[in-house]
């Protein structure tokens, strides 16, 4: 096996701009990846987290070779995905979601069948496969109604069925909770372990912080088209994000309070919640400056019930890192 | 081959927005024979009744591009509005064959805007059936059918360009109305646009379907079949060409999908 074989993605330099021209003709460049080098084995879950328009779309669709790269190279299973795309696409699966990219006219299951034709399916072969996949999803019953009926859920369903309907090495799943309810949403997360047991690898981009946590093995957090940091969701939470969470509970929010707390030399930010009756005060502090006895001096004055030192988590991290 | 029948099947069931009947009937049947009685009748008013038949068949003729263009283009426009294109591009499908299936299930059209069209002048325009050929008559509407959706196929290449299935197709039956004899004789056409008129569908082939009326057999229409064939034949290769280059181009510029 050679060295680009054992890697499900590889990513080097590869930069993304889209050129727009206003009514007098005058360009514009928006660049939407910048020199972006990430490179995951196969078998793993993968996350791509970042604010909108950060670029993970972008990301997605040039590895599933929707899109050229304006620069730089990417490699899915091994294959170059500009010079060998017909490889490439014999290997993944991707499910964009939304509310687009089927036949509303069509039922569930004629969706279905008609994405096995398009991929050369033998049509016996097809209509097994399909009724696996629609009972994978829980469609079964529902798979003679027009999709353009179905639920926004149903959908996604219907998404990810199509996106398993081959059988891929490496499934691409770009935002596949949002607009769902919580209800949808957890039920398609229970998918992600499956299908990564079975040995698929899967990339995931996702807005939600926990998703990335609870799901990936590694996370790689991109701004504005750059890489910002990749690793493990425990790796990212104590070393990219070099904060320590200091937790304080307090009876109330004095005036000047979180004004105090702020000024302190290596508080980065003070976030305040509520916890029942009590108010917490969230202060994400410098790694390296113990400043907890003076948090706790200012935050006295308030009535301190608790307080507590902990890692951040991945939102916080990923706050802290963006910022 | 039964994947190729079920892309066809599916995609213009899913597609094509004049398929329920109420639409179909509006679109494909009634609009295009009231519109061709309503010209007759003003062509009969205007310079008598002895236009009313070669004009008749020449506009019956020119709905075979019409509902075929517009059939076509609206699908491949569609297909990127509703983001399918994205699929189709990322998947392991033979693109000679997708090209092809985007077009197998509209050929029918053809044959059924001209039933209406000759039944309804047949009804309140006396239109004579007397001498017509029908072998003839059906091998040509199939061809003309065809190179109709050659050129149609060609054409929904251009949908990086045009968002609006609509412009592309007046634009197109503009052309086809003006510069395929349909009213106006090539022969009274500037040289420069009679030269383009025999590379566009139906021209050569509204030459054999008005012969059929008057008892043309195969053998005498052939010529006029086979110039429409190769037109067709043209059209399928540059649009096989072009559905390859529109594929590039939409990648490299970022329009696999619009705006929903």
């Amino acid at each position: 096996m050679n060295d680009s074989q054992q890697w499900a993605v590889e990513c080097e330099d590869l930069g993304r701009i889209y050129t727009s021209r206003n009514a007098f003709g005058k360009k514009r460049d928006t660049v939407a990846l910048d020199g972006l080098s990430l490179t995951f084995p196969k078998g793993v879950v993968f996350g791509v987290l970042g604010p909108n328009g950060a670029g993970k779309t972008t990301l997605v669709r040039i590895l599933s070779t929707l899109l050229t790269p304006t620069s730089g190279f990417a490699r899915v299973a091994g294959f170059d995905i500009v010079r060998q795309s017909g490889e490439v696409r014999k290997h993944i699966g991707q499910v964009l979601g939304g509310d687009r990219g089927y036949y509303g006219r069509l039922s569930g299951r004629e969706n279905l069948l008609y994405f096995a034709a398009l991929n050369h399916m033998n049509p016996r072969q097809a209509s097994r496969r399909v009724d696996e996949m629609l009972a994978k999803v829980g469609l079964t019953e529902s798979q003679d109604i027009l999709m353009e009926r179905y639920s926004r859920g149903m959908k996604q369903r219907i998404h990810i069925a199509r996106g398993l309907l081959m059988d891929p090495d490496i499934l691409f799943l770009d935002e596949p909770t949002i607009g769902l309810d919580p209800f949808g949403a957890q039920e398609l997360r229970q998918f992600i372990p499956e299908m990564a047991s079975q040995g698929k690898t899967i990339l995931l981009t996702t807005h939600y912080m926990f998703e990335a946590d609870a799901l990936c093995q590694t996370v790689a957090m991109i701004n504005k088209g750059k890489l910002v940091a990749m690793g493990s969701p425990a790796d990212i939470k104590r070393h990219f994000s070099n904060i320590i969470v200091i937790e304080v509970t307090v009876k109330e929010v004095l005036k000047g309070l979180v004004e105090d707390i702020s000024k302190l030399e290596g508080v980065r930010r003070v976030d305040i919640g509520v916890d029942g009756v009590l108010h917490k005060l969230t202060v994400h502090t410098t790694v390296g400056i113990d400043i907890q006895e003076q948090i706790a001096e200012i935050a006295g004055r308030a009535g301190i019930e608790n307080i507590i030192s902990r890692e951040p988590t991945l939102e916080e991290a990923y706050l802290n890192i963006l910022k | 081959m039964r994947n190729f029948l079920r892309q066809a099947y599916y995609n213009y069931r899913g597609l094509f927005i004049w398929l329920p009947w109420p639409s179909y009937i509006t679109t494909v049947v009634f609009g295009p024979a009231f519109t061709i009685i309503m010209f007759a009748l003003v062509g009969r008013f205007a310079l008598g009744p002895d236009v009313v038949r070669p004009y008749v068949l020449g506009l019956v003729a020119q709905y075979i591009p019409f509902i075929i263009s517009a059939s076509i283009l609206q699908c491949f426009v569609l297909e990127r509005r509703f983001a399918i294109l994205s699929i189709v591009y990322s998947s392991r499908g033979n693109r000679e064959v997708i090209f092809f299936s985007r077009q197998l299930f509209h050929i029918p059209n053809g044959f059924v805007v001209v039933a209406a069209g000759l039944f309804f002048s047949w009804l309140l325009l006396d239109l004579d059936f007397n001498q017509v050929n029908w072998i003839a008559l059906v091998l040509t509407v199939l061809v003309i059918s065809l190179s109709s959706c050659a050129c149609a196929a060609f054409l929904g290449n251009f949908f990086i360009v045009f968002t609006d299935w609509i412009l592309m197709y007046r634009t197109f039956a503009g052309v086809i109305i003006v510069l395929t004899g349909v009213i106006i004789p090539i022969s009274s056409l500037p040289a420069p646009l009679a030269v383009f008129s025999q590379v566009l569908p139906l021209t050569h082939g509204l030459v054999a379907f008005r012969s059929t009326f008057d008892g043309a057999g195969v053998a005498a229409i052939l010529p006029s079949l086979l110039q429409e064939l190769i037109v067709g034949l043209g059209y399928t290769v540059l649009g096989l060409v072009g559905y390859h280059v529109s594929e590039i181009i939409a990648k490299r510029r970022g329009l696999v999908e619009t705006a929903a």
